[in-house]
């Protein structure tokens, strides 16, 4: 899953006052990332793990 | 009777290759050239020689190998010291005769052999090389400076040193560096070495001792020994899984982490570990070949590289150079790192990606590899993994992103880090934005030994840090999110407000 956020740079937004979210809109937010979140932490197993041809690599 | 001799060489690269391979000075190994290109660089003017030096790695070398020779060589090592200033013996002589007045004159002495450039520096004392009396792999264990920030103003971030005290006759200088040395190819090859240096860091950092290059060559054979021939089968190179094995039973965990897939999260990976001061040990492929060297540090580049961006922006992806223990040359080796993505089947369009790894020879082309994997000698109960903390990362990254506001979450960048709990508290003096609220914090907040950070930047400022006990996977992020989450810590004032309700509804502390 690569990135699929829209880049700028800093200099192109202008500043910002911070969004103060209600409990329900934190618990939304919450709700909303777990999934990706756990998607992600699936599809990253494989990397993250020794693979037979790794495994046999003589490093000399 | 057993004596050392301590004498003054003003620094060249002859006189390195004179001292540490007399009979071969025709032949110097690519070592050699290499420290006395590196010494050159941070500044070495003057070089001071010690004939014995009883090195408790070699010695291990010596008792497992070498003392079962017919003609066996002798026990201990020389070492040359390398100095920033210059001085000859009779100003030598002085200092050591004064440093034995008094405690005061000693300490007066170490400062100035240790003066810099500057007034206040005390980095004059760039290190020292081992010598081993073994005229065709001499260099032994070596511990030098790391390089300092290029010309370009580009920062080097070497994290993965420690701090060493280093004893000359009478007197106490201090260096931060990492281990190197070069494989004796009988006790170890490239792999023992790269780990060894690993150990060397992630040892210390944990109040052990660091295993030598014995140790780890029998422990990575003790399971099962391939039919090869020789003392040991370490000599012959060691597998991946070898050096988990090694890794293991010398007290630590093995992380595997693939660069055959994902390069992105092969180097957001590397970009955590490294930054959190712990080494990783990069096994390369190429011509059918395996080697591997030690990792310790990184540069990285103003811009992002897009083959390198993940599912949340993150500074990992401006990696583009690693500094390297490669045994073959020497230490913080320049090693170049870029993703490739080439498709393999026209019909089929099925593509491979991964990574290259292009080492600098200095006065030679530069060596191509492809990253294979990266073994990580982790604190055992440091339990959640690169993976897991990628997964909080994107969470988080869930209430970040509404926090600052749909324009400004372009802005946003995060990176991923490990900290021992009781250092991460000593750093938050002078970077917590309410005094007040920050007494009670510290006072109330328990972590465990070692923490894990998703630190989040607004426009490249520190933003705010949601810091994690790391005694546990993460098997469903969102459960695992509020058990873990042990603080969030606010980094800039005018979010202090905006970070409340998060705290509230998760629970937790706040800083």
């Amino acid at each position: 899953m690569k990135n699929e956020r829209e880049k700028s740079s800093p200099s192109e937004s202008p500043p910002s006052e911070p969004v103060i979210l209600t409990a329900d809109a934190v618990r939304k937010a919450l709700n909303k990332a777990a999934s990706n979140a756990d998607e992600l932490n699936e599809q990253l197993r494989e990397v993250f793990a020794l693979t037979d041809t790794s495994a046999a690599l003589r490093l000399r | 009777m057993i004596e050392n001799a301590i004498t003054v060489h003003p620094f060249s690269a002859e006189t390195l290759g004179r001292l540490i391979c007399p009979d071969r000075l025709d032949n110097i190994p690519p070592q050699v050239d290499y420290l006395a290109r590196y010494c050159a660089r941070l500044g070495a003017r003057t070089l001071v020689h010690e004939r014995h030096y009883m090195d408790r790695h070699y010695v291990d070398e010596y008792a497992l190998y070498y003392s079962r020779m017919l003609s066996p060589p002798p026990n201990h090592v020389a070492r040359i010291h390398f100095f920033k200033r210059d001085f000859d013996e009779t100003q030598f002589a002085r200092w050591l005769e004064r440093s034995t007045v008094s405690a005061a004159d000693r300490e007066a002495v170490q400062a100035e052999l240790s003066a810099g450039a500057k007034p206040n520096d005390r980095d004059g004392y760039l290190g020292y090389c081992s010598v081993r009396p073994v005229t065709s792999v001499p260099i032994g264990r070596t511990i030098l400076s790391t390089p300092g920030d290029d010309t370009t103003g580009l920062r080097r971030d070497i994290w993965a040193t420690n701090r060493h005290d280093v004893h000359i006759a009478n007197l106490c200088l201090r260096v931060d560096g990492l281990a190197f040395q070069q494989q004796d190819v009988a006790v170890g090859a490239c792999a023992t070495a790269a780990l060894w240096s690993a150990l060397a860091r992630s040892a210390r950092m944990d109040g052990m001792r660091a295993p030598t290059p014995a140790e780890i060559s029998e422990a990575a054979t003790r399971a099962a020994r391939p039919p090869v021939r020789g003392l040991l089968s370490a000599s012959t190179g060691l597998t991946v899984t070898q050096l988990c094995e090694a890794t293991r039973s010398l007290g630590f965990t093995p992380e595997v982490i693939s660069a055959m897939r994902r390069p992105e999260s092969f180097v957001g990976a590397l970009h955590a570990y490294l930054q959190s001061g712990i080494p990783v040990v990069l096994a390369l492929r190429g011509s059918g070949l395996g080697h591997a060297v030690a990792a310790t540090g990184f540069q990285c580049s103003s811009s992002e590289h897009p083959g390198l961006s993940g599912t949340i922006p993150s500074f990992s992806s401006r990696m583009t150079k690693l500094y390297i223990h490669d045994d073959r040359l020497g230490p913080y080796a320049r090693a170049y790192i870029a993703p490739f993505n080439c498709r393999v089947d026209a019909t089929t369009g099925d593509t491979i990606e991964g990574l290259s790894c292009e080492i600098e020879w200095p006065g030679k082309q530069a060596e191509m590899w492809l990253v294979d994997s990266a073994v990580v000698p982790v604190y055992p109960k440091l339990r959640m993994s690169v993976r897991s903390l990628m997964a909080l990362a994107e969470l988080t990254a869930g209430l970040v992103e509404p926090l600052v506001g749909p324009k400004r979450a372009r802005e946003l960048r995060v990176d991923l880090r490990y900290e021992r709990g009781g250092e991460y508290l000593s750093r938050l003096s002078g970077r917590l934005v309410d005094p007040n609220v920050a007494g009670t914090f510290v006072r109330r907040v328990s972590f465990s030994r070692w923490i894990a950070i998703v630190r989040w930047h607004l426009a490249e400022q520190e933003l705010l840090e949601f810091v994690y006990d790391t005694t546990d996977i993460v098997r469903t992020a969102e459960i695992q999110n509020r058990e873990l989450l042990r603080a969030i810590v606010c980094l800039q004032d005018g979010f202090r407000k905006a970070i409340r309700p998060i705290a509230d509804e998760l629970q937790v502390l706040t800083g």
